[in-house]
């Protein structure tokens, strides 16, 4: 019997925030969403509130299960067959999520970056660090996570210290002029919906040792990206504009390329590569991880890897689907017309009637934890 | 084994991650130094590049240096129905065309007068080129002078206008330096129309620098000057009129761009004395009142005596409240020159009237934005006020001429 790896309540804030991360990072979608304006600061505040509220089911669930691993709770609470069909929905949107991640990211690199390298190359080059990392495990992962996002989070810091010469405050006003309630709480609970990482404290909990509290280690990850959030939205505003800002396709890379640091070190957009393509990959070998390993334990597989590697040439082959490397079609499925609708089903809704089944079915649930809980099984 | 098999994976990755397809080595780049973009009346785009000729670098003057008779740079035409066309069909194209050390795009006239939203959304659009150089209107009867005109000691026109945005600012503020990005934002804000810089080049008699190769067509050196003052006002995106010194002085103190200037004031028949304008800070507050835009602007001037040619005890505190006076109302009216000009012959708010409206009294905006530039604005009743302080007399006290300055 092989020990499950640990991962550190450090080490799974720093996945989830730089997970969550990489979109602001790379293409901002909240700039667009309702009531896309300058009140965009005051939505993402709004959103905060919004991410606790929809992530309170499945926070409920993972306290109550805490050192169960997910695809276990959710068997043990919608009974064996459902609850192998419900952990298969996970699989998917895992497996899609990786999927567009790795999409979004070779058009990145390819668009700003490396123009005359081919798409396969660059998903290429995207596809084998990440199977390496997801092959290797939680504990791999988890032990990467630290230094990929603290460098993240040192180039957001960066940036803003030294932008604040061009900022220009007047690029916030008018405040709440603008826009309605309605259009604030729309914008809100879009920019709520696309926070999955829920679903990473969900699979990457199991690992957590014994004394972590799941509660504390999630909200202080939501604090820090909160504020990581808003050290990039608000610069990116007040260097660009607002309404600039939502015509480019990677503000917060545009931003980055203004960036002097007095006058003669220029060019810093390097490190803004150098912080994203590490942490995007990262994600991408997170939700190919949890994909495969969630799956495992559907199937009773005694390792994960063979999955990994199954699902890491999906991915990669779905990405050369001439279709998905069209910008239009990145635009749909990253849009508020797709996007949110995905991850609404696995993070509220699942949860919610989870939670339902729980309350309706738990005596016999608590009574199977206080059965099970001293052997839960090992992983890897 | 396997640690060696690890060690061999990442060593491969030096050589196959170092650049790929994408690799671009120095001496194969074509560094731009600076673009001129020119439309013909039948819409042809023509793009003349200055484009860094390493071989040349070091200036050919008397004692010699590495250039020797070589050019610090060479310009480059293309021409094409759309910018990027005319870029990459660029005559002596013989490398890569590398845009990251690009530090101005001149405009021409005719090119800005028909719109230049095309150019920027070739910029942001671009993988080449970056929305960090200044933009500047080249008024002159033939563009291509621009590459061919004394530019001080610079070897080249975009270093030139590179080191005139960190340098003149800190002597006298006639000029303006917008960089791409400042132009494209105030594109976008409502309420504020943007402007570029001015370039004039005009015939001089100064000696040149012998750091770039002056057009020695018609037998003689023909020497002319980059003279970088003014401003080209924009409206819609198309180049609707231009500002003299003075004017585009009076707009960088509204838009608090002012970092030191001069002005000279008589208050004494026949003497004068020289101020120096070392802060200035700029208020505005627009509303409407019975349908019609009102601004009120306050702009606090902090000064210093730099020159007394007469009466003037600037010693005195009421001595130096006569010159404020004279001051306040020589900027008054220099500065309400600048507006009315702006409302009548551009109709084109470059001072951005309409975006204090917008933030002081967004619903008010909302009834008007419109028609700002036409109706509002144009009509405004704009009231400025000039609040100078002089702070410092310099280092001496009394001035030479008043009596007892002398022991």
């Amino acid at each position: 019997m092989r020990k499950k790896p640990l991962v550190s309540t450090v080490q799974l804030v720093l996945l989830a925030v730089g997970s969550a991360l990489v979109f602001p990072y790379t293409f901002m979608p909240i700039l667009v969403s309702p009531p896309a304006n300058q009140d965009v600061w005051i939505v993402f505040l709004m959103a905060v509130f919004y991410i606790i509220i929809i992530n309170a089911p499945l926070l409920f669930i993972m306290n109550k299960f805490k050192g169960i691993s997910a695809s276990k709770a959710i068997e043990t609470i919608m009974g064996k067959p459902l609850g192998k069909a419900v952990a298969l929905i996970y699989v998917l949107f895992f497996l899609v999520c990786s999927t567009l991640c790795m999409d979004v990211m070779s058009q990145f690199i390819k668009t700003y970056l490396k123009p005359a390298t081919p798409f396969w190359a660059i998903t290429a080059f995207l596809a084998v660090p990440l199977a390496y990392m997801s092959y290797k495990g939680a504990g791999t992962i988890g032990r990467v996570a630290p230094f990929f996002v603290t460098f993240l989070m040192f180039t957001i810091g960066f940036f803003l210290v030294f932008a604040i010469p061009q900022m220009d405050p007047k690029d916030l006003q008018p405040v709440l002029a603008e826009s309605t309630f309605l259009q604030l709480n729309l914008g809100a609970f879009y920019a709520a919906v696309r926070f999955s990482e829920i679903l990473i404290f969900f699979v990457f909990s199991f690992y957590l040792g014994e004394k972590a509290s799941i509660l504390k280690t999630y909200f202080v990850g939501i604090s820090v990206y909160a504020v990581c959030f808003l050290l990039i939205l608000l610069p990116t505003i007040l260097v660009l504009g607002d309404e600039f800002a939502r015509h480019v396709w990677s503000p917060y890379f545009v931003f980055a390329g203004q960036v002097e640091v007095f006058g003669f070190i220029t060019r810093v957009q390097a490190f803004f590569v150098a912080a994203l393509v590490p942490v995007a990959i990262l994600k991408i070998t997170t939700y190919n991880y949890m994909a495969s390993h969630v799956l495992s334990n559907i199937f009773g597989t005694k390792t994960h890897k063979v999955f990994t590697i199954i699902f890491v040439l999906f991915s990669y082959l779905v990405c050369l689907i001439p279709i998905m490397q069209k910008t239009t079609t990145f635009e749909f499925l990253t849009s508020d017309r797709f996007f949110p609708f995905m991850t609404l089903p696995v993070i509220f809704i699942l949860p919610v009637l989870m939670l339902i089944v729980y309350i309706v079915r738990r005596k016999k649930i608590n009574a199977a934890l206080a059965f099970k809980a001293p052997g839960e099984e090992a992983q890897k | 084994m396997r640690k060696y098999l690890s060690l061999l994976l990442c060593l491969s990755a030096v050589i196959l991650l170092s650049g790929c397809w994408n690799s671009k080595e120095p001496k194969e780049l074509d560094v731009i130094d600076s673009v001129l973009y020119d439309k013909e009346p039948d819409g042809t785009y023509i793009v003349y590049a200055e484009i860094m000729n390493p071989q040349g670098l070091g200036g050919a003057g008397i004692l010699g240096g590495a250039g020797g008779n070589k050019s610090s740079f060479i310009t480059t035409m293309g021409t094409g129905p759309s910018i990027r066309e005319a870029i990459s069909h660029q005559t002596q194209k013989e490398m890569i065309d590398f845009g990251g050390h690009n530090k101005a795009r001149f405009l021409t006239e005719r090119f800005a007068q028909e719109d230049i939203t095309p150019l920027l959304d070739m910029i942001t659009r671009e993988n080449l080129t970056d929305e960090k150089p200044f933009l500047v209107v080249v008024k002159t009867d033939d563009s291509k002078k621009v590459f061919d005109c004394m530019i001080g000691r610079s070897s080249m026109v975009g270093d030139y206008i590179e080191d005139l945005s960190l340098h003149q600012p800190k002597d006298k503020a006639t000029g303006v330096f917008v960089s791409t990005l400042e132009f494209i934002r105030d594109y976008y804000t409502e309420g504020k129309e943007p402007v570029t810089g001015l370039a004039l080049i005009e015939e001089s008699s100064d000696k040149p620098s012998g750091n770039i190769k002056l057009s020695t067509e018609g037998g003689g050196t023909q020497n002319y000057v980059m003279k970088y003052e003014g401003l080209a006002a924009f409206k819609n995106g198309r180049l609707v009129g231009m500002m003299d010194a003075d004017e585009a002085e009076s707009y960088n103190f509204i838009v608090n761009k002012v970092q030191y200037a001069f002005f000279t004031v008589s208050a004494v028949n026949g003497d004068h004395t020289a101020i120096h304008i070392t802060a200035s800070k700029a208020e505005i507050k627009s509303d409407l009142v019975d349908g019609k835009a009102v601004v009120n602007i306050t702009i606090k001037v902090a000064a210093t005596i730099s020159e007394e040619s007469g009466g003037i005890d600037v010693t005195k505190p009421s001595d130096d409240k006569i010159l404020e006076g004279v001051l306040n109302s020589k900027m008054e009216q220099q500065i309400l020159e600048a507006v009315k000009k702006a409302q009548t012959e551009f109709k084109s708010d470059i001072f951005g009237f309409g975006e204090a409206l917008h933030i002081q009294h967004p619903e008010k905006w909302k009834t008007v934005r419109g028609n700002w530039n036409d109706d509002y604005f144009a009509n405004a009743q704009v009231n400025l006020t000039v609040k100078t302080d002089i702070v410092l007399i310099g280092e001496i006290e009394k001035p030479f001429k008043v009596e007892g300055a002398h022991p």
